[in-house]
């Protein structure tokens, strides 16, 4: 019946927009559908501030904003108003151009990503041949804003800042994308739509990529700076990071392609390796009653319980410090990437039962923890 | 349509890689680089190399150029004179320009022939279908060879820069 109603309204949207806009034209309707992603993700991303200041006061067993409207639920807006009442001030010695043009590259390119991928069951703007190439090739390039608004700013703050961000960004993107290809290697397609399909029949890949997840998930929270990793936003010695400078609504241009940014790794995280819009238990003919919740539901209730774990993550964990960073990136998530895929492969090539597969990655995870341990106290008893 | 689009894809391009050389600050310059990568990539889409468009601006726009600017960041570039090197070599210039104008007219003279001859790559791709398949098939198959060739460079190469720090921390 739900699904009755969603294709109703598909066809009334379709009936009004063919009204205005002639939609013969393929364009037409992807214009649409953009328009709608992107006005919700901007909805999502205002409440998804206010949720995580509400949250990190409870875990700091405070009330976090509660004066506008009821329980503070005013508060984004109330911000984004002072934000744009504010003045705009560029620094006398700066670059003017390239000082303007670095929020403004930043906030596009978070948003190009969302182009390829599958919100539901019908839902995406498009689905090309490389999507995973696609965003990880746009998003890479989204951390220029971050140089440019680092170096134009003249202030050494945004400058070190800067730095850090992408010495920080360009360590981890490897792991990351070694991460990823595991799962590229089981469905044998770039493509996010196929991704999400193929997970239907090899079931989620969190159940066969244990290790890609969890690599996956801690180069997630490190690209976007955010707190166990946030050596950018140092505010004990760098001030701000790379935006000191800014203010205004330059500044909410930068922090909304930070939460934006989030909300894709988030994304990622639900497509890669939690099924996408798929159902939890999908091939279990007994659950088959879960098919009947639009497919939405199940998307945006992974993408949010994901943004739960990165709030949550915030308010238990302190910072790390950067030599210790760097030793996670390169020792120890870069070999167990390698050997994920290696897995994967033999995997693939000896054609053994999936279960067993389950078994035999979580005996490898233990096997490589133990020896890991048992190296650390050689070490560590050999230094003293 | 289509012809708009490259037209203005390649007038991009063309005006960008013009500042790339004329701009006075060299951080200019490496942000033109960029803006010349991305409308490239945008006109080897339009020619139907998706996977090429996405490895030009991943490993272009996103890693060497982030090198690039790291570099440049980290040497203060302010006190060197870079206008005055302009002028240095401009008969070596003029001639390198005839030399490049004059393969640009014979291109144009023929008509854009190589457009219609077809590489293996496209032959394959009828086949097959798909573009980052066919690229992976063909490099683990017909070029195999070259591909390990430079697999071992760069192995070559990640070893040397290993090297090369070991010997500097020892020293300090």
């Amino acid at each position: 019946m739900l699904e009755n109603l969603q294709r109703l309204i598909q066809l009334t949207i379709h009936l009004i927009v063919n009204k205005l806009v002639p939609l013969t034209h393929p364009w037409g309707w992807a214009f649409i559908k953009a328009l709608i992603v992107v006005s919700l993700i901007m909805l999502a991303v205002t409440f998804v501030t206010l949720a995580e200041r509400k949250l990190i006061g409870r875990m700091q067993i405070r009330h976090g904003p509660m004066r506008t409207g009821w329980h503070g639920i005013l508060q984004p807006i109330a911000d984004g108003i002072k934000l744009l009442c504010k003045e705009c001030i560029t620094p006398a010695e700066a670059d003017k151009w390239v000082f303007l043009m670095a929020p403004i590259v930043s906030i596009a390119f978070a948003f190009v990503p969302l182009a390829v991928i599958p919100f539901a069951k019908t839902f995406f703007i498009t689905d090309i041949n490389i999507g995973l190439l696609f965003i990880l090739a746009v998003s890479s390039v989204g951390f220029l804003g971050n140089i440019m608004a680092g170096w134009s700013s003249a202030s050494k703050y945004s400058f070190l800042g800067s730095l850090r961000a992408l010495a920080l960004m360009i360590s981890f993107e490897v792991p990351m994308v070694m991460s990823m290809v595991g799962v590229v290697v089981f469905t044998g397609s770039l493509s996010m739509v196929t991704i999400v399909e193929s997970q239907a029949h090899w079931g989620w890949f969190i159940l066969s990529q244990p290790m890609a997840f969890v690599i996956y998930v801690l180069c997630g929270i490190a690209e976007t700076q955010r707190t166990p990793f946030d050596m950018m936003e140092d505010e004990g010695s760098l001030v701000c990071g790379f935006f000191t400078e800014y203010s205004g609504m330059r500044f909410a241009l930068f922090s909304l392609a930070e939460y934006i940014n989030m909300f894709l790794v988030a994304i990622l995280a639900t497509v890669l390796f939690l099924g996408g819009w798929q159902p939890p238990f999908v091939s279990w003919p007994l659950f088959g009653f879960l098919n009947a919740v639009p497919s939405v539901f199940w998307f945006s209730a992974k993408l949010l319980l994901f943004m739960f774990l990165y709030i949550w993550l915030r308010g238990t964990l302190p910072r790390v410090r950067y030599d210790q960073l760097m030793y996670l990136c390169w020792k120890i998530l870069m070999p167990l990437a390698l050997l994920n895929l290696m897995l994967t492969a033999l995997f693939l090539a000896s054609k053994m039962n999936i279960l067993i597969f389950y078994l035999l990655n979580l005996l490898v995870v233990v096997i490589w923890l133990s020896i890991y341990a048992k190296t650390q106290a050689w070490v560590s008893a050999n230094n003293q | 349509m289509i012809h708009l689009f490259f037209l203005m894809f390649s007038l991009i391009a063309v005006i960008a890689s013009w500042r790339v050389v004329a701009a006075k600050h060299i951080i200019h310059a490496v942000l033109w680089l960029v803006v010349t990568f991305f409308s490239t990539a945008c006109l080897f889409v339009m020619l139907g190399a998706e996977f090429l468009a996405a490895i030009q601006i991943l490993v272009y726009a996103g890693a060497i150029i982030i090198l690039y600017v790291f570099a440049i960041m980290l040497v203060n570039v302010k006190d060197l004179d870079i206008k005055a090197h302009f002028h240095k070599h401009r008969r070596l210039a003029k001639l390198l320009g005839l030399v490049i104008f004059a393969e640009l007219g014979l291109v144009f003279l023929q008509r854009f022939t190589f457009l219609q001859a077809k590489g293996p790559l496209a032959v394959q791709q009828a086949e097959w279908g798909g573009n980052s398949e066919v690229i992976g098939r063909l490099l683990y198959t017909d070029y195999i060879l070259p591909f390990e060739l430079a697999s071992i460079i760069l192995l070559v190469a990640i070893i040397g820069a290993v090297v090369l720090a070991i010997t500097q921390e020892k020293r300090a």
